[in-house]
């Protein structure tokens, strides 16, 4: 498989007032390769959306490189690679209520990236935008609607044709589902799921819905404070966990079966997150892992290979 | 571990024939049209806006339809009740009340419109530059306008009325503006600074839509409103300033008037001829009223949130 984006020791830091620096994304690497979906979990405050944002430099990046298809996007590039770039790298957001201007129509809101990238007439866009809301489910009677007349579910819908209209062969979903109500989740998932394998899409999905980015992701990656504890495929990530971090996420998925529900052994995280403004030394789980020691607080532990296609960053694994 | 494979049938799209679908599609209307649309369904700002063009429609033609000149003195007609031949009666030196009305009403009307719309630049140009640029320069600017906004503004007033001397029209306006930009600033920067941080303007950001037209498409229509808003609210007030500025001899000097100023003439003699009061006060109270009343249904017309 072909890798679409390389992200390389990627930092997002911000900052915070005087002399203090919050550490969003710390050194974070890891490759999405063409037309598959990795999943990104984690829970609030761990940096995803931050990292989302700073591929796609909503954030300008503090340091390390975005490679997509082949460019790093983080040098200096022409203007027309710039504008290719936001073309092809498109994001959706988690609050449909924000995410569209409440004065524009949904036409509007739809056929604004169109006439950046596109020269097309008015009724061609009309056209384009008509057959973008058929695809995505609703009809092209809500062109000339505003969004407060939508519900949050035709939202998100709207927001997808949006990133959509502009073709783009990369889309970064940030937490898409989390503000949807249950039955409108698994709709907005499988539209996004249908238009990857129509298009050949390539996501990133963010989310800490762990259900949910099992059902949508081929390869799943495990943030903590800003930086990557496991990435391994959906499968085996969720099998067998190695980083104690996953091994307490996914013992805290609930499941259907009350009887095992009762019994089943869950392992809770004592404490909270620690604060990205001053993360604890060495490994930054270790103020809450079961099996920390003293050598924990010394070493920064890197991601390895611990089978083949599977890395954890942990160094008693 | 969970099941968390849903059939994908269960969810695919089954279309809809047309029969279904909802029947009342809206046609195509741009954002002020609309926005005129739901304007005129207010009755009360309707009523609102009618009188304020028949008052600036009197202060252009009244003058002229009296007969009389705002500043001829008739010592033989002083101080008359209306009649046929002075329609709102004449004051203490004999001019007649009904042009002096309508002359005054122009500076008044003049004064609190330009002067709102100055105040409203400013603001907008002041604030916005704070909102944009943001850090260091926010900062400093905020600073700046909080020592403007710590002094009452009518001090301003009356210390740049004296200073500037031989009051009138640009002088007026320029001592109201020093500290009426203050408001319209604030309310633009806290605008703009919310909009900057929706998802939207990301979303734009994303798409690669240029800095200029983010501002010009998203930033802008969404301050405008409550701009739009703030200047028909700010305009009775300049109005009533002007009145109180030449009602304490600080505004415009004789033989040129205001509404202020003739109610401070007419003060005097207020208990023996009170409809020397009564006509440019009622003046007063009916334009303040009329934009306060049009910029409330101008607020509500330009939120489609509001649409029905």
């Amino acid at each position: 498989m072909k890798p679409l984006v390389e992200v390389k020791g990627l930092k997002k830091y911000f900052n915070v007032g005087r002399n203090t620096v919050l550490k969003a994304v710390d050194d974070l690497s890891f490759t999405i390769y063409q037309g598959e979906t990795l999943g990104l979990v984690g829970e609030s405050g761990c940096g995803k959306t931050t990292c989302g944002r700073t591929i796609l430099k909503l954030y300008e990046p503090t340091g390390g490189s975005i490679i997509y298809n082949g460019k790093d996007m983080n040098t200096k590039q022409p203007r027309s690679e710039i504008m290719n770039f936001k073309k092809s790298a498109q994001i959706i957001f988690q609050d449909p209520y924000s995410a569209l201007d409440p004065r524009m129509t949904i036409e509007e809101i739809i056929s604004e990236g169109i006439s950046v990238h596109y020269r097309k007439t008015r009724s061609e866009t009309a056209e384009i935008v008509n057959e973008l809301l058929t695809k995505i489910g609703l009809t092209g009677d809500f062109a000339n609607r505003f969004p407060h007349e939508l519900s949050g579910g035709q939202r998100q819908r709207v927001g997808i044709a949006r990133a959509l209209a502009v073709n783009p062969d990369f889309i970064v979903c940030d937490e898409p589902i989390s503000a949807l109500d249950v039955s409108i989740q698994a709709q907005i998932v499988n539209l996004l799921i249908s238009l990857q394998k129509e298009r050949n899409l390539t996501y990133l999905f963010i989310s800490h819905d762990l259900s949910m980015v099992k059902h949508i992701s081929d390869r799943v990656g495990v943030m903590y404070l800003g930086n990557l504890v496991e990435l391994a495929d959906s499968e085996t990530l969720f099998a067998e966990p190695k980083h104690p971090y996953t091994k307490a996420l996914m013992s805290a998925i609930l499941t259907a079966d009350p009887d095992f529900e009762k019994v089943r052994e869950r392992q809770k995280l004592q404490g909270e997150i620690p604060s990205p403004i001053n993360p604890p030394s060495g490994c930054k789980f270790r103020t809450r892992c079961p099996y920390a020691d003293g050598s924990c607080a010394q070493t920064v532990p890197e991601l390895r290979e611990v089978s083949p296609g599977h890395f954890t960053a942990c160094v008693k694994e | 571990m969970m099941k968390s494979d849903i059939p994908k049938e269960k969810f695919e799209i089954i279309g809809a024939d047309e029969s279904q679908q909802e029947l009342i599609g809206r046609a195509r209307v741009s954002y002020m049209k609309d926005a005129w649309r739901r304007l005129k369904e207010n009755k009360t700002a309707m009523a609102a806006l009618v009188v304020l063009c028949f008052l600036i429609l009197m202060c252009i033609i009244g003058p002229m339809i009296s007969g009389h000149s705002f500043e001829e003195i008739n010592p033989a007609h002083r101080n008359q009740p209306p009649s046929s031949e002075h329609w709102f009666g004449t004051d203490r030196l004999g001019r007649d009340l009904f042009t002096r009305v309508w002359t005054g009403g122009r500076v008044s009307i003049i004064i609190g419109v330009s002067a709102a719309l100055i105040a409203a630049v400013v603001g907008i140009l002041y604030g916005g530059i704070c909102a944009y640029f943001g850090g260091m320069v926010d900062v400093i600017m905020m600073r700046i306008l909080e020592i403007f906004a710590s002094v009452p503004s009518l001090i301003y007033v009356v210390i740049f009325s004296i200073v500037l001397g031989n009051a009138n029209l640009t002088t007026i306006l320029v001592a109201l503006c020093v500290a009426a930009w203050v408001g319209p600033a604030r309310l633009v920067r806290g605008q703009m600074l919310q909009i900057r941080n929706q998802e939207f303007v990301l979303a734009a950001q994303a798409l690669g839509v240029s800095s200029f037209k983010i501002i010009l498409k998203h930033m802008v229509p969404n301050t405008l409103s409550v701009v739009i808003v703030a200047i028909t609210f700010a305009v009775p007030g300049f109005i009533f300033t002007e009145a109180f500025l030449s009602f304490i001899g600080l505004g415009v000097q004789p033989p040129n008037t205001s509404w202020g100023a003739l109610v401070a003439m007419a003060q005097s003699e207020f208990m023996f001829f009170p409809y020397q009061m009564f006509f440019p006060a009622i003046m007063i109270a009916l334009t303040m009223l009329s934009f306060t009343l049009f910029g409330d249904g101008l607020r509500d017309a330009l939120d489609p949130r509001l649409r029905k």
